[in-house]
């Protein structure tokens, strides 16, 4: 079953994901929102660092820190802590804090 | 020294595709060096126009843009949902990459990019100011909402001002964030977004507010608006991207 759950960034923009977790693992994960993110046609490369990476806030972390580097993200508006929060927010279950 | 001169240009269309196509197609020009810097005046019919990373199905009521005859299209740009009809317009500037303007900080381009319009809204009177991140707000209320690019060597924003809309549409083909508000929404939307006509306190027509965006956008930017229409490159460019790209469901509620 899909997990959703939105999460309003600190300065008002909103992540909103939805996320389907197996053995532990992101198995299937899609994000959405009002933020900026350049380059722009990165980002499901961005999406896809996340597929089977183990659904615990140090694993994640690391996949978005990692793909920020790799695709020379950047982002106005939200920082990779909060895609890292509006993830682990929701595999927590929390639809919208 | 001569003042810089940069294209203004009016064009719009009834279907919002093609307004959006026509949107991507200059800057891409622009950065190719094959027209100068540009600002774009232009309005939609009646459509929801959701950013880049959003879900229409998240963001938009369908049920109601049915009934209302709003249609959803996505446009290449981040940042949130908007209602348009021809009470809100449009202005979109591309500069070239390099030029002065810009800013090292990407956050500060949003700053820079609106002072034009924040200064066209003071001509009329109105105290506008610049709300980090991408608003311009009256009295604490959000009267435009912007959003930017850097691609094709080109940088990019626009903003969408709201004159005289139909609020209340805006309230119903827009979703509200969070569930537990949704009952509320209306009210909300009412709360945090201002109109130019209502600020005012009367009617005022879309070409006062564009005349004096446009003397807004030359005294902020140092620059002298040259009247100007699409070149033929332009026009077969926006539309390989409508009939590629803008038209496509795909791109409009794939997401």
């Amino acid at each position: 079953m899909a997990l959703k759950g939105d999460y309003k960034v600190p300065g008002g923009k909103m992540i909103r994901v939805t996320i389907e977790e197996k053995d532990s693992k992101i198995q299937k994960i899609a994000i959405t929102g009002d933020f900026f993110f350049y380059p722009e046609e990165a980002f499901p490369q961005f999406e896809q660092a996340l597929i089977a990476v183990n659904a615990d806030e140090e694993a994640i972390r690391e996949a978005v820190n990692l793909a920020y580097k790799k695709l020379r993200i950047v982002s106005v508006g939200v920082e990779p802590r909060d895609f890292v929060a509006a993830i682990m927010q929701t595999l927590r279950g929390e639809p919208d804090a | 020294m001569p003042e810089e001169a940069w294209r203004a240009l009016d064009v719009e269309y009834d279907d919002p595709y093609m307004n959006l196509a026509v949107e991507e197609a200059i800057p891409r020009k622009v950065g190719e060096g094959k027209v100068p810097n540009t600002v774009r005046f232009w309005r939609n019919l009646n459509a929801v126009v959701i950013g880049y990373f959003q879900s229409a199905k998240l963001e938009v009521n369908f049920e109601a843009c049915k009934n209302l005859g709003t249609i959803i299209a996505r446009r290449f740009t981040g940042g949130g949902a908007v209602y348009q009809d021809r009470g809100n317009l449009n202005y979109a500037i591309s500069i070239r990459k390099g030029h002065q303007l810009i800013p090292e900080d990407l956050s500060e381009t949003f700053k820079i990019l609106s002072s034009g319009a924040v200064e066209g809204l003071r001509m009329l009177g109105l105290n506008a100011k610049f709300k980090p991140l991408n608003d311009i707000q009256i009295s604490g209320r959000k009267v435009s909402g912007a959003a930017g690019s850097m691609r094709w060597g080109t940088v990019f924003h626009h903003g969408s001002i709201l004159i005289s809309s139909n609020l209340s549409i805006l309230s119903k083909v827009l979703t509200a964030p969070n569930r537990r508000l949704k009952d509320k929404h209306v009210r909300s939307v009412r709360k945090t977004v201002t109109t130019i006509s209502e600020e005012l306190g009367r009617d005022i027509s879309v070409d006062q507010v564009k005349e004096k965006l446009r003397k807004g956008i030359e005294k902020a930017y140092k620059i002298k608006l040259v009247d100007d229409i699409l070149t033929r490159e332009e026009e077969i460019l926006a539309e390989e991207l409508f009939q590629s790209k803008y038209s496509r469901e795909v791109w409009n509620l794939g997401r």
